[in-house]
């Protein structure tokens, strides 16, 4: 398999993450359009003995901070703190998270903890991989994976839900 | 008991990678601490549900704008160049046989600066679009007199038409200071893949291509 093969491996996965950081399919490709571009003209930068997927998660993820750091300073983005605080809903089923109320509640996560949260839920990557492809050390990627938990937790109104111990 | 359970534990509890060991562990933390419990059991649903809600792949072929290979084709042309420019420089300078008198005699220190200055050129005008040449190829007669008259050798463009190149056309290039070798030219070829290829001719010899020892006479 060659270097564009591997690439193409690693497409659907990078989409998937595009799509789940940005919450919007175009946007998502054009994110991914243009890691495949920058990937592909620097290879020469890419050292063999690292992981390849890992390289095109690290570039996908810093045009992504790029991006939303150059729309946060036009102001078309809300502060997540900014953000007025609705009325959390109980759960519709006990134990179960509406989907539609999780989606809302993953987009108003700070873009450093939903990049973490997404990378070891969504795409399963260990926790040093996950701390690598975000250039932060393995502390910090806890406490943020920590923060959005606990932040889900609340904006689903899980604080209040009857307790439920998980049986295997 | 081992080692106390910490947030990390409890994360990669929730996170599938806990050897069975450490999660029996804390499935008996767990069991004593309620309020904890069902913390990690939301943990475990948000889990779920971010995985319900994003993760099936897109079993859709890829759309072309993101397939790799399109993209390379697309970007191939500027991206081999850098490192084929050498190459092909300098082979088709040593191999043209474009009347550059005495090249086997040229010490490769010497021939290193001619190679670097070619090289140079090479970088500086395959890039250029509308301005790639001073004189095209349309101009034949017009180049070839003009380009033997400014460097003082009969310049003779070589036909690389069966390599599937044409020629685009020429350009003046300064003379090689410390050598004082006088001007150059630079003629310029593309293929249909708008791959090109540059031709370095000087009329450097080798006494004036000597660089450390410029009391030699002159040829």
């Amino acid at each position: 398999m060659d270097f564009l093969d591997e690439i193409e491996a690693s497409v659907p996965a990078l989409r998937r993450y595009a799509r789940a950081l940005t919450r919007n399919a175009d946007r998502a490709d054009d994110l991914v359009q243009d890691c495949l571009e920058r990937a592909i003209s620097r290879r020469g930068l890419f050292a063999p003995t690292g992981q390849l997927e890992g390289w095109l998660f690290r570039i996908l993820v810093n045009l992504w901070r790029n991006a939303t750091r150059s729309e946060r300073r036009r102001g078309e983005h809300l502060p997540f703190e900014d953000l007025p605080v609705e009325p959390s809903v109980p759960p519709a089923q006990p134990g179960r998270i509406a989907l539609a109320e999780m989606s809302r509640a993953i987009d108003r996560l700070p873009p450093e903890q939903r990049e973490a949260l997404l990378l070891v839920v969504l795409e399963g990557k260990s926790y040093e991989e996950a701390a690598s492809i975000l250039s932060i050390p393995s502390g910090t990627l806890m406490s943020r994976l920590g923060r959005a938990r606990s932040a889900l937790r609340s904006l689903t109104g899980g604080s209040d839900e009857p307790r439920l111990r998980s049986v295997k | 008991m081992s080692t106390p359970l910490t947030d990390t534990d409890l994360h990669a509890f929730v996170d599938g990678r806990l050897p069975p060991g450490r999660a029996a562990e804390v499935e008996a933390f767990l069991a004593r601490h309620p309020e904890k419990a069902a913390e990690i059991a939301h943990w475990q649903r948000q889990n779920e549900a971010i995985n319900a809600l994003f993760a099936p792949l897109d079993s859709q072929p890829l759309p072309e704008r993101l397939r790799p290979r399109p993209i390379a084709a697309r970007l191939g042309s500027r991206l081999r160049w850098p490192q084929l420019a050498a190459a092909a420089t300098v082979l088709l300078a040593l191999g043209g046989a474009i009347g550059w008198a005495g090249r086997d005699l040229l010490r490769p220190a010497a021939s290193e600066l001619l190679i670097a200055d070619a090289v140079a050129a090479h970088a500086l005008y395959v890039k250029e679009n509308r301005h790639a040449v001073e004189v095209a190829a349309t101009d034949r007669d017009h180049l070839v007199t003009w380009l033997s008259n400014r460097i003082d050798r009969p310049v003779t463009p070589p036909d690389l038409t069966a390599e599937g190149f044409s020629l685009v056309g020429g350009r003046l290039l300064p003379g090689y200071e410390q050598t004082e070798a006088g001007p150059a030219a630079l003629l310029m070829y593309e293929n249909a893949a708008a791959e090109r290829v540059t031709v370095y001719i000087t009329a450097a010899s080798p006494g004036k291509l000597q660089p450390d020892n410029s009391s030699t006479a002159p040829a």
